[in-house]
C-alpha cells in the first residue's frame, strides 16, 4: 500500500526521485511551465517570421512550427493537467494517503523528462529537427529523401513522442487504479469532485486512444530505419500514407478530449468556490461527460474529410461530430449556470476561469463550421482551424491551468500569489490572446492555408499581411506577460504572502482539510470521513458545508 | 518496513477506506494489460486488412518455417505452464519452488528470443527483408514487437525472482505471470496469420 | 472576406458557410449576454449572500440545448446536401450525365510535386497517352461554362489542390488518383495554392487558373505552348 511512514528522507529521495505524489506532481507542473514558455517562444519566433519574412530559414520556420505544437499538446498541457494537477490533487480529494502506486508514479516522471531532454536535443542534432508538422503525416516524414531535417533529429523526436506516450501510461495506470481502489470511507463514485471524475475519464481515453498511434509509430518508425512501406510509396511498392492520417486521429481526437476534461474539472472546482453555489446539475455533467468521451472515438476522419477517405463515410463523421457538440453543448450550459444566483468574488483564479470558459464557447461553435462537411472543403487546412484549435486548446492548455495555480497555490505551497498581480495578468493574457487569436479566422475566411512560410507570395493573401502584423505583436507581448507571471510565480513560492489557513477560499472538497501545503502521507493521524456531497454551497442559509471532517484513527492492537 | 506498520495499514485501509474487491495491483495490472491488448490488436487488425487487399501475401507466408515457429508455440506454452506452477506454489508459500519455476519460465524466454534469433538469420540470409514486401513488413513488425514482449517479459520475471529475496508478495508472481499468459495468447494469433497459411 | 466564387456550385458551400456563422454568431453573442449579465448581477458587491436557487428565468437558458439540436440537425442538412452534390456523387457519375446530356467537358491530371504543379492534357484527341498529349507546368487554362475533370495525384509527398475561387480542395495522395469536379463560370486568372505541408517551399507551391473564353480557348488548344507575350509558364520554377 504505502510506503514507509515517517522515515528520515535524504535531499535525493526527498525532492529529486520522491515518491510523494506532491512533489511528483510540482515536478510535473513546473516541466510544463516551463515548457510553455519555451513552446510560446518558439511561437513568437515564427510569427516573427510571419510579420517580417526572411528572418528564418525555410526550414527553420517549419521546424519551429512542428516543435511549438508537439510541445503544447506533449510538454504542457498533458503534463501539467494530467501529471501536475491529477498527481497533487487526486489522493487528496478522495482522502488517500498516496497514489496505489508510489514508485511507478516517480518512473512516469523521470521517465517524462527523459522525453523533454530527447525532444530538445532532437532540434539540436546536426542537421535539425524534424519539420513536418505535429501530425507527422508521412510521406513527408517516412521518406528520408525528403525530410527537412535530419534523419536522427525525426528519430529523436518520434522517441521523445513515445517516452511521453510511456510516461503518460503510467500515470493513467496509476490514476485510474487509485480512483477505483483508494476512496476513502462514504466517498461513492456520485459524490466524487467533478475533477475527479473528468481525470479519471481523461485516463481512460488516453489508455485506449493511444495505443493505436503507438503501433503506426512503430510502423513509421520501420519506415524511415528499416525502408519498410507501410506508408511509404515507391515505385510498385505502394504503402497508405492516409493510413497513419486514421491512426493519428484516432488517437488525436480523444487527446483534445484527454486535455479539455481535467480542465473544465478545474473550471467547476474555481466555478463553485468563487461563486458560492453548487453544480447546477452534477448528474448532467457526468453523463454527458461520459457520452462525449465515448463519441470521440467515432469522430476522428473530420480531420481527414478531403483527405482519401469514402465521402460517404464523411458524411457519416461529419454527422456524428455535428452530434458531439450536443453533450458539450450541455455540459458547458451547466457550467456557466453554475455561477447564477452566486456571490461571486473575483478573484484571479476566477477570472482565468470564466475567461477560458468564454474562450472555449468560441472555440467549440468554431467547430461546427469546420464539422460541416461541405464548409470544411473550403476550411480545411486554413487559418480557421489554426483560430478554432487556439480557441479550444489554448484556453484549456493555458487559461484554465493558470485559473488552477491561483486556485491551488495557497495549498501547494502555503503562500499567496498577489491578487492585484493576478488580475493584472489575466486582463493582459486575455486582451493579448484575442488579439493574436480572433483575427486567425478571418484569415481562415480569405482562405489563407496554414504552415505557411509568408503570405506574400499570394496575389489574394498579400492584402493581409498588416494582419499578420498585429497577431504577431499580441503574440509577444502574450508571451511576455507569461514570462513575467513565471517570474511572480516563483517568486510567490519562497517569498510570497504565507497562508497558514488551510482552507482561504473556503472551498467544500478534501483537499482544503489538510494542512498547507500537506505533508507527507498527507493526513497524519487523522482520515478525513465523508458524510456530505461535494458541493454544498448555500444550502440552508450555511456559506458551505465541508464534504468531510477529519476524524482520529484508532491505533488498534495487533 | 516492520510487519506491524503493515497490519495497521491493512487495517486502516479496511476500516476507513471503500471496499474494493479486486486487490489494487492486480486491478492496475488489468488497465495496463488493456492499453497492450489495443496495441497488438491495432497491429494485427491492420495486418489483416493489408492481407486482404494484397494477394501475394499468400505466396510470401508460405517461406515461413512452420516448424521452428511451432517449436516456438511450444516453448511458450511450457513457460505459461512453469508461470502458473510458479503462481501455485507461492499461495502455497513455497517460495523455494516458486523461485524454481520462474527461473524456468525465464529460461523458456530466452529460448524462445534465440530460436526467434536463428529464424530471422535464416530468413534474411535467404533476401526476405522487411523491405521486400507487404507481408515481410508486418512479419517482421508484429514478430519483432512480440519478441520485444518476450525479452521484456523475461525481465519481469527475472526482476520479480530478485525482488521475492525481499518481500514475498504473492501478486508479483500471479501479475509476471499474467503478463506472460499475455504474450502467449498474442503469439497464438500470430501463429496462425503468418506461419499457418 | 471569403475571394470571388467563379464555380458554379460554389454557392451551395458558400450558403452553408454563411449559415453556419451565422448560426454560431447568433448563439455566441446570446451565450456572452447571459454570462455578461450573471458576472453583473451576482458580483459580491451587489448579491453579498448567494440565492438558494438559480432564478427561474436562467433555469430557461437550458432551452439553447434544445436550440443547438435544432440548429444542429439544419446545419447537417443543407451540409450534406452540398456535399453529395458534388463529391459524394463521383467524379464518374457527373461525367455519364454531362455525357449523356451532351455538355462540354475537359479532362486534366493535376499532379503535385516538391513544390509545384504539372498539369497533364489529353491533347485534342481527348485521350491521355498519345502523342498530342502536353503539360503545362503551373497553369491550368480550362474553358469557361465547361466541366472541368481534374484527376490529383502526387508524385511524392502529400500536397492538395486548392482552389480557393472555386471553392475545390483535395489532397494530392501519392499512389492514389482522385478526381473532382467543378465548372468555372467567369473568366480571369485565379490562384491554386497548395494546401497541405509539404516541405520548405509549401507556400510557394502555387499555380494560376486561367479560365478562357470557349473560342479562346479553342484557339488556344490549336498550339498550347505557344507562350503568349510576358507570360512565363513555368515561372515558380524559374524564379527559384
Amino acid at each position: 500500500m504505502t510506503e514507509e511512514h515517517a522515515h528520515e528522507q535524504s535531499f535525493i529521495s526527498k525532492y529529486v526521485f520522491s515518491k510523494d505524489h506532491k512533489t511528483i506532481g510540482k515536478q510535473y507542473l513546473i516541466t510544463g511551465i516551463f515548457m510553455a514558455i519555451f513552446g510560446g517562444v518558439l511561437a513568437g519566433l515564427f510569427r516573427t517570421n510571419l510579420a517580417s519574412p526572411g528572418f528564418l530559414t525555410h526550414e527553420q520556420y517549419n521546424a519551429l512550427v512542428t516543435y511549438h505544437g508537439a510541445i503544447m499538446f506533449f510538454w504542457v498541457a498533458m503534463p501539467i493537467l494530467l501529471g501536475g494537477f491529477g498527481n497533487i490533487l487526486i489522493p487528496l480529494m478522495i482522502g488517500a494517503r498516496d497514489m496505489a502506486f508510489p514508485t511507478l508514479n516517480m518512473l512516469s516522471y523521470w521517465t517524462f523528462f527523459v522525453s523533454t531532454v530527447v525532444l530538445i536535443l532532437s532540434m539540436f542534432v546536426p542537421g535539425g529537427g524534424f519539420s513536418g508538422g505535429w501530425t507527422i503525416y508521412p510521406p513527408l516524414s517516412a521518406n528520408p529523401e525528403v525530410f527537412m531535417g535530419s534523419q536522427l533529429g525525426t528519430v529523436l523526436f518520434l522517441l521523445a513522442v513515445a517516452l511521453e506516450f510511456a510516461s503518460m501510461l503510467m500515470g493513467g495506470v496509476n490514476f485510474i487504479t487509485t480512483i477505483f481502489v483508494m476512496r476513502v470511507k462514504g466517498l461513492s463514485f456520485m459524490k466524487l469532485p467533478i475533477f475527479i471524475w473528468m481525470e479519471l475519464i481523461a485516463s481512460l481515453l488516453f489508455l485506449f486512444s493511444v495505443t493505436p498511434l503507438i503501433a503506426g509509430a512503430i510502423m513509421l518508425l520501420l519506415d524511415i530505419l528499416l525502408g519498410t512501406h507501410f506508408f511509404r510509396v515507391e515505385a510498385q511498392k505502394v504503402g497508405d500514407p492516409v493510413l497513419w492520417q486514421h491512426l493519428f486521429w484516432f488517437f488525436g481526437h480523444p487527446e483534445v478530449y484527454v486535455i479539455l476534461f481535467p480542465a473544465l474539472g478545474i473550471l467547476y472546482e474555481v466555478f463553485t468556490t468563487y461563486s458560492r453555489r453548487p453544480v447546477f446539475s452534477y448528474k448532467t455533467v457526468v453523463y454527458s461527460t461520459i457520452v462525449a468521451g465515448v463519441l470521440s472515438f467515432i469522430v476522428w476522419a473530420h480531420h481527414q474529410f478531403v483527405a482519401g477517405i469514402n465521402p460517404i463515410s464523411a458524411m457519416a463523421f461529419s454527422l456524428t461530430t455535428i452530434l458531439i457538440s450536443i453533450p458539450f453543448s450541455m455540459q458547458l450550459v451547466v457550467l456557466g449556470l453554475t455561477i447564477a444566483g452566486g456571490s461571486i468574488r473575483f478573484t484571479p483564479a476566477f477570472i482565468f476561469g470564466i475567461s477560458a470558459f468564454a474562450m472555449f464557447v468560441i472555440g467549440g461553435l468554431t467547430g461546427l463550421p469546420l464539422g460541416a462537411v461541405a464548409a470544411d472543403i473550403y476550411f480545411h487546412d486554413t487559418y480557421f482551424v489554426v483560430a478554432h484549435f487556439h480557441y479550444t486548446v489554448f484556453t484549456i492548455a493555458v487559461l484554465s491551468t493558470i485559473s488552477g495555480i491561483y486556485h491551488w497555490f495557497p495549498k501547494m505551497f502555503g503562500r499567496k500569489i498577489n491578487e492585484t498581480f493576478g488580475k493584472i495578468h489575466a486582463f493582459l493574457t486575455l486582451v493579448f490572446y484575442n488579439g493574436f487569436a480572433f483575427p486567425a479566422f478571418f484569415l481562415g475566411l480569405a482562405g489563407h492555408p496554414r504552415r505557411y512560410y509568408t503570405a506574400l507570395e499570394l496575389g489574394y493573401l498579400r492584402k493581409y499581411q498588416w494582419v499578420h502584423e498585429f497577431m504577431t505583436i499580441s503574440a509577444i507581448l502574450l508571451i511576455a506577460t507569461q514570462i513575467v507571471f513565471l517570474f511572480v510565480f516563483f517568486y510567490s513560492i519562497f517569498a510570497g504572502k504565507e497562508e497558514k489557513e488551510p482552507n482561504p477560499w473556503k472551498s467544500t472538497t478534501l483537499e482544503w482539510l489538510t494542512p498547507s501545503p500537506p505533508p507527507h502521507l498527507n493526513w497524519g493521524s487523522y482520515v478525513p470521513v465523508v458524510e456530505n456531497e461535494p458541493y454544498e454551497y448555500a444550502k440552508n442559509g450555511r456559506d458551505f458545508i465541508p464534504q468531510g471532517r477529519l476524524v482520529e484513527i484508532k491505533k488498534k492492537e495487533v | 518496513m516492520s510487519s506491524s506498520e503493515t497490519r495497521v495499514e491493512e487495517i486502516e485501509h479496511k476500516e476507513y477506506y471503500e471496499s474494493f474487491s479486486v486487490p489494487f495491483q492486480r486491478f492496475g495490472f488489468w488497465v495496463f494489460l488493456s492499453g497492450e491488448i489495443i496495441i497488438l490488436g491495432g497491429l494485427v487488425a491492420a495486418a489483416i486488412l493489408f492481407r486482404l487487399s494484397y494477394p501475394n501475401w499468400f505466396e510470401s507466408s508460405t517461406y515461413t518455417n512452420v516448424i521452428i515457429s511451432s517449436i516456438n508455440t511450444f516453448v511458450l506454452l511450457t513457460g505459461s505452464l512453469t508461470a502458473v506452477l510458479a503462481h501455485k506454489n507461492a499461495v502455497d508459500g513455497k517460495w523455494d519452488k516458486v523461485q524454481l519455476f520462474l527461473g524456468l519460465t525465464a529460461l523458456a524466454g530466452l529460448t524462445f528470443i534465440s530460436i526467434k534469433f536463428i529464424e530471422y538469420s535464416r530468413e534474411i540470409h535467404h533476401g526476405f527483408v522487411p523491405s521486400k514486401d507487404v507481408f515481410w513488413m508486418f512479419y517482421y513488425g508484429i514478430t519483432g514487437i512480440h519478441g520485444a514482449h518476450v525479452l521484456a517479459g523475461t525481465f519481469i520475471i527475472l526482476g520479480v525472482m530478485l525482488f521475492l529475496k525481499k518481500k514475498k508478495l504473492v501478486e508479483a508472481v500471479e501479475n509476471a505471470g499474467l503478463y506472460w499468459h499475455f504474450v502467449d495468447i498474442v503469439w497464438l494469433y500470430i501463429f496462425p496469420l503468418f506461419y499457418l497459411t | 472576406m471569403l475571394p470571388v466564387d467563379i464555380s458554379s456550385h460554389g454557392y451551395l458551400v458558400d450558403r452553408v458557410i454563411k449559415i453556419v456563422l451565422i448560426g454560431i454568431v447568433i448563439i455566441g453573442i446570446f451565450s456572452f449576454s447571459v454570462l455578461i449579465y450573471m458576472l453583473w448581477a451576482f458580483r459580491r458587491t451587489k448579491n453579498p449572500n448567494p440565492l438558494p436557487d438559480v432564478p427561474p428565468l436562467l433555469k430557461k437558458v437550458v432551452l439553447i440545448d434544445y436550440a443547438m439540436i435544432v440548429f444542429d440537425i439544419l446545419l447537417l442538412v443543407i451540409s450534406s446536401y452540398a456535399w453529395i452534390f458534388f463529391f459524394v456523387r463521383p467524379a464518374d457519375k457527373i461525367k455519364q450525365e454531362i455525357v449523356r446530356k451532351g455538355e462540354n467537358y475537359i479532362d486534366v491530371k493535376a499532379i503535385g510535386r516538391q513544390y509545384f504543379w504539372t498539369f497533364h492534357y489529353p491533347g485534342k484527341d481527348g485521350k491521355f497517352g498519345t502523342s498530342d498529349d502536353f503539360k503545362l507546368g503551373n497553369l491550368l487554362v480550362v474553358p469557361q461554362n465547361s466541366n472541368i475533370f481534374v484527376e490529383v495525384e502526387s508524385k511524392d509527398v502529400l500536397h492538395s489542390f486548392f482552389v480557393p475561387s472555386a471553392r475545390m480542395k483535395y489532397d494530392a495522395i501519392p499512389g492514389r488518383k482522385t478526381r473532382v469536379w467543378f465548372k468555372p463560370v467567369q473568366v480571369g486568372e485565379y490562384e491554386i495554392v497548395c494546401a497541405e505541408l509539404c516541405g520548405a517551399m509549401h507556400y510557394n507551391m502555387k499555380a494560376i487558373l486561367k479560365v478562357l473564353p470557349p473560342q479562346e480557348y479553342e484557339d488556344w488548344l490549336k498550339n498550347p505552348l505557344k507562350i503568349a507575350k510576358g507570360q512565363d509558364l513555368f515561372d515558380t520554377l524559374v524564379r527559384r
